[in-house]
């Protein structure tokens, strides 16, 4: 099996554990500004960490054996402005976090301006990165704007039940 | 105010939870498996217990079933605070003995009411 997404300023976060042979992939962005000093500001990344971190351990996967893979934050319109300063947070949020759960990060590929389409064997940990061209870049930005209107809008709550 | 013990193994939601609970005036422990909650338990009773459900060594399930064992903590409140939302683990941490459940998403907000609801 082998997990396949396109960046732009989003962020591809691989975490897998070499010994299980298990891992996965996710993507998301930071809608809103974060700062270190009210950690609730960073609830959607740690969000989208924690599900994935959930499932490979579901999959076997020891916490302690974890290795991570990072990819994305690209400021794709040649613009930082136009994004809301969104690949720079998701960037500096991906790696305060693998910091402060101490999950080494192998190998990385952040930032610059073009789009990334990325491949990611879970079971090897491999990742193989592609570096998109001009129109595919526009394409991945106008989607990522729909997509950070939609967070914007989006209630990030779940469910409660008092037995 | 109340004294709390938020259990999770992700380091950054344990940081969330407590910076949310001390901002409302709580006392907050933290820990990051069920084992070593049970440790703080033995030592200290706290007014309620957050907990998630996956997480190494112990479980959230397993952790609620040894706190029940104590009888300190019969009574005590205990939440779940999890991404799991199926049904069939709900009633799980239910016959467990836990007090509610919360999905995650994390919402300070709505984690505040919960928890001030079930201080009474």
């Amino acid at each position: 099996m082998v997990l396949d997404t396109v960046l732009g300023s989003c962020i591809a976060a691989c975490i897998y554990d070499p010994d299980a042979g298990v891992g996965g992939m996710n993507h998301f962005m930071l809608p809103e500004g974060v700062d270190p000093n009210y950690p609730t500001t960073a609830r959607y990344g740690v969000h989208a960490m924690e599900l994935l971190i959930s499932e490979v351990m579901k999959l076997g996967g020891q916490r302690r054996r974890f290795q991570a893979k990072v990819f994305g934050g690209g400021h794709v319109l040649r613009i930082r402005e136009s994004l809301d300063g969104v690949p720079q947070r998701n960037i500096e949020f991906v790696r305060r976090f693998m910091n402060t759960e101490q999950i080494p990060v192998v190998s990385e590929d952040l930032g610059g301006y073009r789009a990334r389409r990325v491949l990611f064997h879970p079971h090897s940990g491999k990742a193989f990165l592609k570096r998109l061209g001009q129109s595919e870049a526009e394409l991945t930005a106008q989607e990522e704007m729909v997509y950070l209107i939609s967070l914007k809008k989006q209630k990030l709550e779940g469910d409660i039940t008092l037995f | 105010m109340a004294t709390i013990m938020t259990v999770d193994d992700t380091a950054s939601m344990r940081q969330m939870i407590s910076f949310t609970l001390n901002s409302a005036g709580h006392e907050v422990t933290q820990a990051s498996d069920g084992e070593e909650a049970l440790k703080h338990a033995r030592k200290k009773k706290f007014d309620l217990v957050i907990a998630d459900i996956n997480m190494p060594n112990m479980d959230g399930i397993t952790l609620v079933k040894q706190l029940r064992d104590l009888p300190e903590y019969k009574f005590t409140p205990i939440l779940m605070l999890t991404t799991e939302s199926q049904e069939a683990k709900r009633q799980q941490g239910k016959s467990a003995g836990a007090t509610g459940w919360i999905v995650k998403p994390f919402n300070p907000e709505q984690l505040l009411n919960v928890v001030k609801k079930v201080l009474g």
